[in-house]
Formats: structure tokens, sequence, C-alpha cells
């Protein structure tokens, strides 16, 4: 404990404080824990690491796309070879048809996520052989599975919808980013498409829609980005994303005039959280908003907060199963990703060189307390249930101090409900979570992820 | 101990480069120099804040660049105090 004269302040409620004073950003690092900073090259033994797994959500990664955007870090690549993509998703079958193998008492497939990439530059024959091998293999698919697919609306029109709804997508995420014309084009975006159009489109095939907004774009004021979330409003999708433009750490003492300062980022939280709850939305997690009313939402995330494990399908798809995290990527050597999916196709997948995290009960739990914060609700009994612990013992200082700065409340039911302050500083309350192993990893990086 | 050692102290427990307090020098840039992150920055703040009983004003923090900069700040601080 830190005593301060006059009143007592614990160490994590001082660096949170000053964290928020400062305007400081650790960067997008919540959406999975560990971040893949923590990966290492490991072995993966497949069969018995899902071998008492039932339960599972499945992510295909697509890596494909008709150009690279500048600002994206994701293992992408400019690829128009259709047969290429093919020969791609054929072993992505095959890697499924031999996962499918190893579950226990027949997988339960909880939600299907495609991403990419630009999923939608792949031919639609691409969708028709992956839904045709799921129902020919020996898993289950879950009642309200809501298979979801991230579109560019740019490169999408209404033959191609058609089909996604005949193979069974039932969850357009279209990457708008923007609706302003020119920060569009900052970010190397085309203008060609009307939204309301394709929203239309969309609708008329019971699609339901989510909209990809970015924040921290070069030019983009937050007046600019209201603007984009009022036009949003004019049809209201079942839920809208916000993410950051950089997933990198951002500097506390340089300012670029021409962005917002972190502390601009978070008042515009403030703002843009209570725009969109006057306008029937939830704020289910500080990056998703979700309109009341309906069950349209991101299904795989939410089943991960849960507890449900991720099976990734294709080259550079991160897992996160229960005893291991791991993906082939490489992705801080773009040189590298043309030769990582030749040997994606040309090998079988379990032959491939991994990198990863073998999961122990200290970043289990580390991982519980971060996606509870994340989705706004840590179930303290479900915790002590899970670990035969108690959440207050093992994360003490924790606690009191977000109780102290009201990023939380208590309830009579023992759960840490998230304030609304809590979701302005979701990201930093949630580095106070990681393990030691994981600080020290991140210090050790350049915050691009390499060691 | 004088506060520019108590600095020290502090600033070579969270910088990446460490230098002997004999190679120190004033125009050390805190960034470039001594390899602190605006992670390990945050951190130092606190440590100093926490050790010297001060408050670090956020809009001082933006002109603090280097090493002799923030002993000299912290030394008025403690001295106004």
């Amino acid at each position: 404990m830190l005593i301060k004269k006059g009143n007592i302040m614990n160490k994590i409620e001082k660096v949170l404080k000053t964290q928020a004073k400062l305007g400081y950003w650790p960067g997008f690092t919540m959406a999975m824990y560990p971040s893949q900073f923590a990966y290492d090259p490991i072995n993966v033994d497949f069969e018995k690491i899902w071998s008492d797994r039932n339960e599972v959500n499945l992510y295909y990664h697509i890596p494909f796309c008709k150009k690279i955007c500048p600002y994206c870090g994701f293992f992408t690549i400019a690829q128009s070879d259709k047969d290429y993509i093919i020969k791609y998703v054929d072993k992505i079958n095959e890697q499924m048809k031999v996962y499918s193998g190893y579950f226990h008492n027949k997988g339960l497939i909880k939600s299907i996520c495609f991403g990419g990439g630009t999923p939608n530059y792949a031919p639609l024959e691409a969708y028709y052989r992956i839904f045709n091998t799921l129902n020919t293999i020996n898993i289950d698919l879950d009642d309200k599975l809501e298979p979801s697919m991230e579109i560019s609306p740019e490169l999408v029109d209404e033959e191609y919808i058609l089909g996604l709804n005949k193979v069974g997508i039932k969850r357009i995420s279209l990457g708008v980013q923007s609706l302003d014309l020119d920060l569009r084009k900052t970010i190397n975006r085309d203008n060609n498409y009307n939204l309301l159009q394709l929203v239309e489109v969309m609708r008329k095939y019971d699609m339901n829609i989510n909209i990809d907004v970015i924040n921290g774009i070069v030019g983009q004021t937050p007046k600019l980005f209201m603007k984009t979330l009022e036009r949003l409003m004019e049809f209201k999708p079942e839920t809208i994303s916000i993410y950051p433009l950089a997933g990198k750490e951002s500097s506390i003492l340089k300012k670029d005039n021409n962005t917002m300062t972190n502390k601009e980022k978070y008042d515009l939280f403030r703002v843009l959280h209570d725009y969109l709850l006057e306008e029937g939305y939830y704020c289910e997690s500080n990056v998703k908003f979700v309109l009341k009313n309906q069950t349209s939402t991101h299904q795989q995330k939410i089943y991960e907060y849960q507890g449900i494990d991720t099976l990734g399908l294709g080259c550079a798809a991160r897992s996160y199963n229960y005893h291991t995290h791991y993906s082939v990527e490489e992705r801080f050597n773009p040189t590298m990703r043309k030769s990582l999916l030749d040997e994606y196709i040309s090998k079988d997948f379990r032959n491939l060189k991994y990198y990863g995290i073998h999961m122990n009960e200290q970043e289990r739990k580390c991982r519980f307390a971060i996606y509870g914060i994340f989705i706004g609700c840590v179930d303290m009994n479900k915790y002590f249930k899970q670990f035969k612990s108690s959440f207050k013992t093992d994360f003490a200082v924790h606690v009191e101090a977000i109780l102290n700065l009201g990023y939380v409340r208590e309830t009579q039911n023992n759960e840490l409900i998230i304030t609304k302050e809590g979701r302005v500083y979701t990201d930093l309350i949630c580095t106070q979570f990681w393990s030691d192993k994981v600080k020290e990893l991140y210090k050790n990086t350049d915050k691009t992820g390499v060691k | 101990m004088n506060v520019k050692n108590k600095i020290y102290n502090l600033v070579i427990l969270k910088s990446k480069i460490k230098k002997e307090k004999t190679d120190m020098k004033d125009s050390d840039d805190l960034i470039y120099d001594l390899g602190l992150g605006s992670l390990s920055l945050v951190e130092l703040i606190v440590d100093i804040e926490c050790e010297f009983d001060i408050e670090i004003d956020e809009d001082d923090i933006e002109q603090i660049y280097k090493f002799g900069d923030l002993v000299n700040y912290v030394t008025e601080k403690v001295n106004f105090r």
C-alpha cells in the first residue's frame, strides 16, 4: 500500500488516476488476453488440447484484399487469383475436418465468423464449400447460430449478398470506417457506394448489420466523428463497433495537431456513449454498442467472454483454447505473408511453426477479470466456482482501486458492474489486471509487438 | 539523499538504457537517451509523486523532456511544498 498524506491510495489507484490525468492510452490490446506480444514459439498438441472441449467458436481468416489499407495491421495480402483463394479455402476445410475429430462429444459450434482481410473478395464458391463441409462433418451447429462476415462495402453487390444469404450468413459487418469523404480518402477507401442502398439490400435478405467505424483518423475531429454516427442513425444498425485507428500505444508527450489527443478521444467516448444510449443502444463494451430489443451481436466475442474457446481456421488465425493460445502468424514481418500462405496451402497444418502461450491458472484468472471488465460485469460468484478462490482476495488491490475511482460498482449479487467512467478507461483498467509476466513482456516490446 | 540522486534511482528502475550515475547528463532526453516509453514514463511520474509527496501537473509534464528538466521541476515543487 502506498501512503499518501491525508488519504490512503493504493498504487494501482494512483497509477490509473495518473494515466487518466495524463491522457495515456496503452493501445488496443484488450480484444484478447494475453495479447500477441506475449506469444513465443511453441509446440501445440492439437488433439490433446481440443479433446476436452465441446463448445467452440469458429473464426475463419480470409486474408485476401483488393488492396492493402494503410491503417490495417492485420495479416492481409493483395491477391486477385481466385484459384489461389479456392485452394486456400479447400485447405481450411481440410483443417476443419481434422479438428472435428478432436472435439469432446461431437463439437457444438456456438458461433461462426469470417474476418480478414476482405472476406467478400473471395468468390461465393468459397463459402459454398465451407458451409458444405460444416454440414457434412461430425459437429452440431447451435440453434442460435448467427454466422457473421466482415464485408468491405466498396466490393459488394446484391447478387453477392443474396449468395451469402443462401449459404447461411445472417450478420454482415460493414467496414464503413467513416462517412466523411475527405477522411475516407486519407485512409485509402473508395467512395463508390451508397450506404443506404446497400443497407436496403441487406435488409431485403434479413441480414443483421454491424457498422465498423474508426476514431483517430488524421484530420478527424470529434464533430466529424459524431456526424458519421448521426448518419448511421438513419437506419439504426443492430450493432456499431468503434475502433481506434492505431492499435499501438501512443505517446503522452508528443502531439500531432491533425489527430485527436487521447484525452480528446476519452472525452469523445463520453459524448458518443450518451448519444448512442439516447438513440436506443446499450454499451456492450467500450468498442461496441448494441441496439436494444434485438439479439444480434458479435457472438464470438460474447461467447469468448463467457469462457468458450475459439478455433481459428486459416493462415494466421488465432486460436484461443483453454490450454493454449496459438497462431502461425508472423504479422510483424509482412514480407513473409505470401510465403506463409504458400506454406499453409502446401503443408498439413499440424506441421507448421506456431507461436503462442500455454495458459496457466494465473493467466486464466487474469483473462477472466479482463474479459469481465471489458464486457461490463465481473461475476465474482462465477469466478469462485471456476477457480475455487475469491476474486476480491486474488485481486484485492485492483478491486479497491477501481471501486475508489468509481470505475465499477458492486451489486448485492456479488458482481462488479462497470460504470460509464469505467467504460472510458477500460483499456487502462484492463492493463492493471495483466499478470506480472505479461506486463514485463509488454515493457520489452517496441509496441508493434516485436520483442 | 538529495533530489537528483533519488530521481536518478527512480529513472534507472524504469529506463531501458541503464546508465551509470556518473554518465547521466542533465541534457539526456528521457525518451531517446534513457529509453523511457509512455508507460514507463507514467509509472515514473507516479513513483516521483509518491516519493516526494507532490502532484505533477498534467500541463507541466508536456514541457519536461530532459533528465535535468525533471530534476529542476521536482526540486522546485519540493521546495515550495
